[in-house]
């Protein structure tokens, strides 16, 4: 296609209307699709991608079969982008115009950003105790801790769960042992191995391997549910086996040692480290009143569900106690913590929890940005438009 | 020629997007991430920060039965025993502690559902529940796999679960293992159990086990409702409710993640005198206790308001956490009455808290000073 053809195809407003008759379709069937496949599966294969890829089940290859989120949205911003700079005319009277594009493109583009550069994770504890760390609820890591030469600072090596469910064999220069994957299992449970009811052999030779009986479960699709991989691995050192390790996330730190040095090894989900910490000092969980029936195990309809942090920041010097709430979470240096589960310690029912979502967003200003100018410029337009007719009619 | 540019325009931006486009796809591809973080620091500082939930752990003591294996403490249990049996059987013996008193049923059930067990009513649980006695006190033992419907006995198993509540505690005993040691041993679990004997700790003690290291007597401490001595409190520290057998106590920070904490407790008497006090230190840091004549070796004196105190520094463990702590006392005899200043926690936080701590003790003004 010669370049003046496809400017012309790019500029088209067939291409627009195509691309949101598209968009329609693809929020129509993604919607759907979440029932079977899961919130984060479906927006990652519907609207997370290119194309939607099909094949036939236990086939090897696949084809793509309609545009997907991205494509359909890039196509529609070259579009827009396009047709304004080939329709561009420099006049005020055009003001209005030209404000609305921008703000329907800085819509799309931060949606865009939003999509490839936030990161969600969460923060959960008890009353009383302190995070300076919130985790990932989707994505789990095989970490390896050790002193660095810092006493007051460990050094981490993780290497992702993509990573140990696609590779068999992991190296890395900070480790004096290679990982061979044994098995990977995408969800799974553990629990302590009764001796007098297991038989079979447990799932790994070293460290809470043998005290532990793994069962591998089927991926849950459910979005109140979690997947808890685990992997069972061999490391191999210099000398040869140094056994086989079970990683899981509900099991505690396990210790290697290896070349004088000894290694805390866990499966866990992602952490990001921050430089503060929060501690949960308070909960309250309030319910419309007359809702709650303990009777028939009713929790009532929720009101207020509040959770009191103290904020400790040893570079900033600060220590200040802030409350979030449903509606007004906490932006604190460059994050938003909104307050996202609350709930009762398992053990000791008279202490609460707090699970808070902990969101960075560096786009979180496009989309009030986008709608203000959307807003202003079909204004300006509109108000353009009723002047001059009211100076039409006046001259009549 | 105005429209020519605006085309040669429209195609340089057609390309550029398609570029970006092609790029942000290539982004994310995953990688084994390196990165350093703050040390984690000792459960001992980590407690100090469930200031309203942190209470003291007596230490136990018992009879060990013939043929069981101690296994030390592990990181929820602060005792361990094997018990071994025929052809390879066995069975273990754990003992751990909660915070709070605790439902019976909901600690029933959490275990049964640990061992893929159904979850029990109220009805069948009163059924399978008896009293005995652990100690002086009265506990509830449940056989968790009698009950109807378990195939856990089938294949084997036996799980037998005592609950203790004391002085705001639960304490669980456990015993599980092969059907046949359990059965064999229960007799000797119950005569375990009655061999039981909680010695209090004075102040915040993280330590429980089966060593008789003796802790000096705290039931006649006048701590609740004790007049404070006036201090001046030093900038940074964080005053919280004081616990049971404890006068004052402040929280500290430091840098990164790490906490220490300060109690002040009195009792009256000499409390055991110093050597057998050292040595109770000594142990909530893993060290082993000294002897009469190395004592004044880890000590050393200080004057304070009205007189001489012993100072004590010490580095150590934490048994819990096995994380490095450090700990330093003062003991200070005053009016017939001795007094217990404490610092302990992260070693980071304890080395820049020493000259403020040693201050705080030293201007100390003592209600019962001469």
């Amino acid at each position: 296609m010669q370049p003046n053809k496809l400017t012309q195809v790019l500029t088209s407003l067939r291409l627009t209307v195509v691309c949101l008759a598209l968009g329609l379709v693809l929020v129509f069937l993604g919607t759907l699709a979440q029932v079977n496949e899961g919130l984060y599966a479906a927006q990652n294969r519907w609207f997370r991608t290119f194309f939607i890829w099909w094949g036939p089940q236990g086939a090897q290859w696949t084809i793509p079969v309609f545009p997907g989120g991205y494509l359909v949205g890039t196509v529609l911003v070259v579009n827009l982008v396009l047709a304004h700079l080939n329709r561009f005319q420099l006049t005020w009277k055009k003001l209005g115009i030209h404000v609305t594009h921008v703000g329907i493109i800085l819509l799309l583009l931060g949606q865009l950003a939003t999509d490839l550069l936030s990161r969600e994770t969460q923060m959960s504890f008890a009353e009383g105790e302190s995070r300076n760390y919130s985790s990932s609820s989707l994505n789990s890591e095989l970490v390896f801790v050790t002193d660095s030469e810092n006493p007051n600072e460990e050094e981490v090596v993780a290497i992702p769960q993509v990573l140990l469910a696609s590779r068999h064999e992991l190296k890395h220069e900070k480790l004096p042992f290679t990982i061979h994957v044994r098995h990977y299992y995408p969800n799974s449970d553990v629990r302590q191995r009764a001796p007098m009811i297991e038989t079979n052999p447990p799932p790994a030779s070293a460290g809470i391997g043998p005290k532990v009986t793994l069962l591998p479960l089927r991926e849950t699709k459910k979005t109140d549910e979690r997947n808890l991989p685990s992997v069972v691995f061999e490391l191999m050192g210099p000398q040869g086996s140094m056994g086989t390790w079970l990683g899981h996330a509900k099991l505690d730190d396990q210790v290697v040692a290896a070349h004088n040095r000894t290694w805390r090894l866990a499966l866990r989900f992602e952490r990001q480290y921050h430089p503060f910490s929060v501690q949960l000092l308070k909960t309250t969980h309030e319910v419309y009143r007359g809702t709650a029936n303990p009777a028939i195990n009713e929790p009532g309809i929720p009101k207020n569900f509040q959770s009191r942090v103290r904020i400790e920041n040893a570079q900033r010097r600060e220590s200040r106690e802030v409350d979030i709430y449903m509606n007004n979470p906490l932006r604190y240096e460059g994050l938003t913590f909104y307050q996202y589960q609350m709930g009762r310690d398992e053990l000791d029912r008279n202490r609460g929890t707090s699970v808070l979502q902990v969101v960075r967003n560096p786009s979180w200003l496009t989309p009030y940005v986008g709608c203000v100018l959307v807003g202003g410029g079909l204004l300006i337009q509109f108000m353009m438009h009723l002047v001059g007719f009211i100076k039409k009619r006046r001259i009549a | 020629m105005k429209r020519v540019s605006k085309r040669i325009r429209c195609g340089c931006v057609t390309r550029s997007l398609l570029l970006a486009t092609m790029m942000l796809g290539g982004c994310g591809q995953p990688e084994i991430r390196v990165y350093r973080i703050p040390k984690e620091k000792p459960a001992l500082a980590s407690s100090a920060a469930h200031d309203h939930a942190t209470q003291t752990l007596p230490k136990l003591e018992w009879q060990l039965p013939p043929g069981w294996e101690e296994q030390g403490p592990g990181r929820m249990t602060v005792a361990s025993f094997r018990v071994p049996g025929k052809e390879g059987q066995a069975a273990e013996v754990s003992v751990m502690p909660m915070q709070g008193e605790r439902d019976l049923g909901l600690l029933v059930n959490i275990v049964r559902r640990g061992s893929e067990l159904k979850p029990l009513s109220n009805e069948e649980l009163s059924k399978m529940t008896e009293e005995i006695r652990i100690g002086e006190t009265s506990a509830s033992l449940v056989d968790l796999t009698d009950a109807a419907g378990s195939d856990a006995k089938a294949q084997g198993g036996r799980i037998l679960l005592t609950v203790l509540s004391r002085s705001g505690m639960t304490w669980l005993f456990k015993m599980a293992g092969s059907a046949e040691v359990v059965s064999a041993q229960k007799e000797v679990f119950l005569g375990f159990l009655k061999s039981i004997k909680f010695q209090e700790a004075p102040d915040q003690t993280a330590v429980a086990s089966s060593s008789s290291t003796s802790a000096p007597p705290a039931s006649d401490s006048g701590a609740p409702g004790e007049t404070k001595p006036q201090w001046e409190v030093p900038a940074g520290w964080r005053e919280v409710p004081a616990t049971q057998m404890v006068v004052a106590k402040f929280l500290l920070t430091g840098p990164g993640e790490s906490k220490a904490e300060v109690s002040v407790s009195v009792f009256p008497g000499a409390v055991g005198g110093v050597l057998a006090n050292v040595n109770r230190w000594r142990n909530q840091l893993s060290l082993p206790a000294v002897a009469d004549a190395e004592l004044p070796k880890v000590i050393t004196s200080i004057d304070v308001a009205g007189g001489k105190a012993t100072l004590v520094d010490m580095n150590g463990k934490d048994p819990r956490s096995g994380g490095k702590a450090r700990l330093i006392g003062v003991i200070l005899p005053q009016g017939g009455r001795t007094w217990f200043y404490k610092l302990t926690g992260d070693e980071a936080v304890a080395e820049q808290e020493k000259a403020a701590f040693l201050k705080f003790v030293q201007t100390a003004k003592h209600p019962d000073a001469a």
